[in-house]
């Protein structure tokens, strides 16, 4: 009997789901929400859409141009470009996303001109080594194009581009 | 021409009256379930909006199935349930014919039987099982479900409804109503009997390959057996005489108290295995209600 104590309980507390669509927040701070794409700072590597299992981030170029879309209703809210992004351009909103009835109302867009990639800044690790570093390094980032000394951008060495721009810093 | 007749077919329990009560009886359940399982459940109009929505619906043609024969099996149900509704003697002036009750057991078993063919037809294997998950506990609830309407018939002395339905002191008429409440929710195909049907198993059974509006035509034909079987053991219990909108709000007021019940004993079971439930009918129940039945027969002849 159990059972019907149970329910009787059930029945007393009242429900725990939330109706939709939800009045208030009720997700946590590592909640896998929609990707976010910081246009600034993205390079165009098309790692993302490399990874992507269910093709819902797509890279298309045009010569310096590239569109970078991504759809949350293919998203399976993996992960997987996140972690794979270098430049740290992508994260994942921790708020639910909102209600849609479309198909693709979602769907975000952006038109790019391709940034090349750049060697990181050296990071101040110490004030004395500091000079020292500034010798080796021969590029500096563009403006609008700086990143974080703790997300390091990688080269994307599979394209010719990127490979003189590689063999460039190298010299 | 006497259309007076029609009422009871038309209006109450009816047409008017039953499809609305059959989605309100539907969301009772799924509402109730719900509540009982600390979560919101749908609302009202629910079943209303999924019937609508499925009629809106195109049906995909699939290669070696009958479109035809799909959409018959749930009209079949539909009609014979209401057919069914039409028998129930609400209504003081409602005095049916002799030997309605052997039309109307063999009415509400219509459904269940379109469901079996249902399943074969759609060639789905879940379907197929399904069929025959049915056909097994059709037999098997039935045995009960007869022998306590002959229960009822042979204490009242008689087949016509409108003679043994109504309230009585004799004890035989009360347990012939416990034995169709026990056959409720195998008919109904509910927790624990609801082998035939179960969602994570085999996916509806015989319902898997329905979509658009024969599957909201099965939904309907559900609703409607929803209020046909209580409406039976209303008509069993409440009280003989009296005025039209007294046993109208009885009708209604039993109706959705065994609702509630059902969806208490859905909520606080489990899913039978088919033996299991075979054993349940054919083992506990059959015995009781056979000796009930033979003891009814016995005072019978003897009185």
């Amino acid at each position: 009997m159990n059972i019907f104590r149970l329910i009787l309980e059930n029945l007393r507390r009242g429900t725990v789901s939330f109706p939709l669509p939800h009045k208030h927040e009720c997700t946590s701070s590592r909640y896998r929400g929609l990707i976010h794409n910081d246009a600034e700072r993205c390079i165009g590597c098309g790692l993302c859409a490399y990874v992507c299992p269910t093709a819902a981030i797509e890279v298309k170029r045009s010569g310096e141009n590239y569109s970078w879309s991504y759809d949350p209703g293919k998203c399976t809210f993996c992960g997987n470009c996140i972690e794979r992004c270098k430049p740290h351009t992508l994260t994942m909103e921790s708020k639910l996303p909102p209600l849609y009835s479309t198909q693709g109302g979602l769907k975000q867009i952006l038109n790019m001109v391709r940034k090349r990639p750049v060697r990181p800044a050296p990071a101040p690790v110490a004030a004395a080594e500091a000079p020292k570093v500034q010798e080796t390094s021969t590029v500096q980032p563009a403006p609008g194009n700086e990143v974080s000394a703790t997300a390091p951008p990688v080269a994307n060495t599979t394209d010719p581009a990127n490979t003189a721009a590689v063999v460039n810093t190298s010299r | 021409m006497n259309v007076s007749g029609l009422i009871p077919l038309l209006l109450f329990p009816g047409i008017l009256f039953a499809i609305p009560a059959g989605w309100f009886y539907v969301w009772g359940e799924h509402k109730s379930i719900a509540l009982m399982q600390r979560r919101i459940g749908p609302p009202m109009l629910q079943p209303f909006y999924d019937f609508v929505k499925l009629l809106g619906k195109r049906t995909p043609s699939r290669h070696g199935i009958d479109a035809d024969l799909l959409r018959l099996w749930p009209a079949l149900s539909v009609i014979s349930m209401l057919g069914a509704l039409a028998l129930l003697p609400v209504f003081p002036s409602a005095h049916g014919f002799t030997g309605d009750v052997v039309l109307l057991v063999a009415l509400l078993e219509i459904p269940s039987i379109c469901f079996i063919l249902a399943g074969f037809t759609t060639g789905s294997m879940y379907g197929e099982i399904g069929a025959i998950r049915e056909a097994v506990l059709s037999l098997a609830n039935n045995l009960v479900f007869l022998l306590s309407i002959v229960t009822i018939a042979v204490t009242g002395q008689t087949f016509r409804l409108s003679d043994v339905a109504g309230w009585s002191l004799n004890p035989g008429h009360w347990i012939g109503v416990f034995g169709i409440l026990l056959c409720i929710p195998a008919k109904l195909r509910l927790n624990p009997f609801s082998t035939s049907s179960a969602e994570q198993e085999i996916y509806s059974g015989p319902l898997t390959e329905y979509a658009g509006a024969p599957l909201g035509l099965w939904k309907l034909a559900h609703g409607l057996e929803w209020v046909a079987l209580t409406g039976f053991v209303a008509t069993l219990v409440i009280p003989a005489g009296g005025t039209w909108w007294f046993r109208v709000a009885a009708f209604v007021v039993i109706s959705f108290a065994q609702v509630l019940l059902l969806s208490i004993i859905s909520a606080a079971t489990a899913r039978f295995t088919l033996q299991s439930a075979i054993r349940f009918y054919w083992r506990w129940a059959a015995i009781l209600a056979l000796l009930i039945a033979v003891s009814a027969v016995y005072m019978r002849l003897r009185g």
